[in-house]
């Protein structure tokens, strides 16, 4: 069953969710769902794209290696709210996980709402700060990562221990 | 050149305090328990008076020798004031103050401070900068013999224990952060405005920083979202001299009724990654009802074990 994973989540947003109602979840976790065009960007979980892989794809995209936090939930879960699925490239610094990017046309705040049910009824899991490092140095690496495209703060904090 | 004197009184409760002490082994006794203190080295007698709980670690090389003995005359002292506006030094007539060869520590409703008159105008402007409980109108140069002032207290080891409030500057400055960041939208990964001035305040005042940051996440009139990114940040602090004061702290909050405030703890102790934490994560997991929580807090404690 084909997977989304929405990446870069705070985990700490989303930890009175369970057991309640979308329409009753602590609206911080909206600030989890920024829309662009009425539109929130997702991966697709692959053959060889692990949700962690994703994960620190979007995590080579921030300034720190902090910790991060994503969800799975089902691709037929979000098709059964009604909501639009557009196959787009995405901008991770990891060219692999770009061919797994996906818009949802979420149109409107009340869909965002479902929306955000839906993913807080998959499975949401952190990546914590060390190990975030570990895998981007290793994302650097082996190239996996794109260094021209990771975030310049990001690269100059690493650099030492790339190199190291 | 005739030495003048000034007085600063304060108006409401104590607000200066310091310690003293008179030999190494008072020095090593102090530094056990306050490391803040390692750098007090000398053998001789220092003397300081802080303020609010400011350490004068910064003052020391002015510091003037003064012989152990049961009653003693000094040259010299420093008061460090609110940490930005620097230390100042300050001459006292001899015998202003006595004090036993031990450890103590003084409180003072009010401080008389006898300086040559060529400082006189330059220390007073600055006496009355101090965005403290003074009572600004008291604080005069005048021609008059300054007097003893303070108590002593044996039981008190230190001006900079963290049982002291911190000062009121501080503590403003905290707010001011905390209120500021409630505009701002809080990013794994991402620097903020907060994050960036609550290092910066952290840097400047130490101490009693710390103490008014861990007052405003523990205060219920916090913002939840602001309390959980400065719980996070105090353990990722690149400040080795408080961490076993943070991790206390973050420790401390694994109880709390706020599941925010509890996982913001446990991901301020990842941070440390401090194998010190074990136990304290270990009764989080058996008190935690919440699923998602519990899974972060094993989380944690696998990245702990490791670090061993």
């Amino acid at each position: 069953m084909p997977q989304f994973v929405r990446a870069g989540l705070r985990i700490n947003r989303w930890l009175e969710t369970e057991s309640r109602e979308a329409a009753e979840f602590p609206a911080d976790v909206i600030t989890d769902l920024k829309t662009g065009g009425d539109m929130l960007s997702v991966f697709e979980i692959g053959a060889s794209i692990s949700a962690e892989r994703i994960a620190i794809a979007v995590a080579a995209g921030k300034q720190k290696a902090d910790e991060t936090g994503y969800a799975v939930f089902d691709r037929a879960a979000v098709e059964a709210v009604g909501i639009g699925i557009t196959k787009t490239k995405g901008g991770t610094p990891d060219a692999e996980v770009n061919a797994y990017h996906y818009h949802l046309k979420v149109g409107t705040a009340a869909r965002l709402i479902e929306l955000a049910g839906v993913i807080a009824r998959g499975q949401i899991d952190s990546i914590l700060s060390k190990r975030v490092e570990e895998l981007l140095i290793a994302g650097l690496k082996s190239g996996q990562l794109d260094e021209a495209r990771v975030n310049r703060d990001l690269l100059e904090r690493l650099r030492p221990l790339i190199v190291g | 050149m005739r030495p003048s004197s000034s007085t600063v009184a304060a108006a409401e409760s104590p607000t200066f305090v310091g310690f003293g002490s008179t030999d190494r082994a008072t020095l090593n006794a102090l530094r056990r328990p306050h490391r803040r203190f390692a750098p007090l080295m000398s053998p001789t007698v220092n003397w300081g008076i802080t303020v609010s709980g400011y350490g004068f670690t910064e003052a020391l090389p002015g510091f003037t020798h003064l012989r152990a003995a049961e009653r003693v005359s000094f040259a010299n002292y420093y008061v460090t004031t609110e940490g930005d506006l620097g230390a100042l030094r300050w001459d006292l007539p001899h015998r202003l103050l006595t004090f036993d060869a031990s450890t103590f520590i003084v409180q003072a409703s009010a401080i008389h401070i006898t300086h040559l008159p060529l400082v006189n105008e330059y220390v007073m402007d600055r006496i009355r900068a101090l965005p403290f409980r003074c009572n600004r109108t008291a604080a005069s140069v005048v021609n008059t013999t300054a007097r003893g002032l303070f108590q002593s207290s044996s039981n008190v080891l230190s001006s900079t224990d963290p049982l002291l409030a911190p000062s009121d500057f501080v503590r403003r400055k905290a707010v001011d952060i905390f209120t500021a960041a409630v505009e701002e939208t809080f990013e794994d990964g991402m620097e903020s405005n907060f994050s960036q001035s609550l290092a910066t305040l952290l840097k400047a005042h130490g101490t009693a920083a710390l103490a008014a940051v861990e007052d405003l996440i523990l205060s219920p009139e916090t913002n939840v979202e602001v309390a959980v990114e400065a719980a996070r940040l105090l353990g990722a602090a690149d400040d080795p001299t408080s961490r076993s004061q943070r991790r206390a702290f973050l420790e401390k909050l694994l109880s709390l009724p706020s599941v925010r405030i509890r996982h913001a703890a446990a991901s301020g102790l990842a941070a440390m990654d401090d194998p010190g934490s074990l136990p304290a994560l270990a009764g989080a997991i058996e008190r935690e009802d919440n699923r998602r929580l519990r899974q972060y807090l094993r989380l944690v404690v696998d990245q702990l074990e490791r670090a061993k």
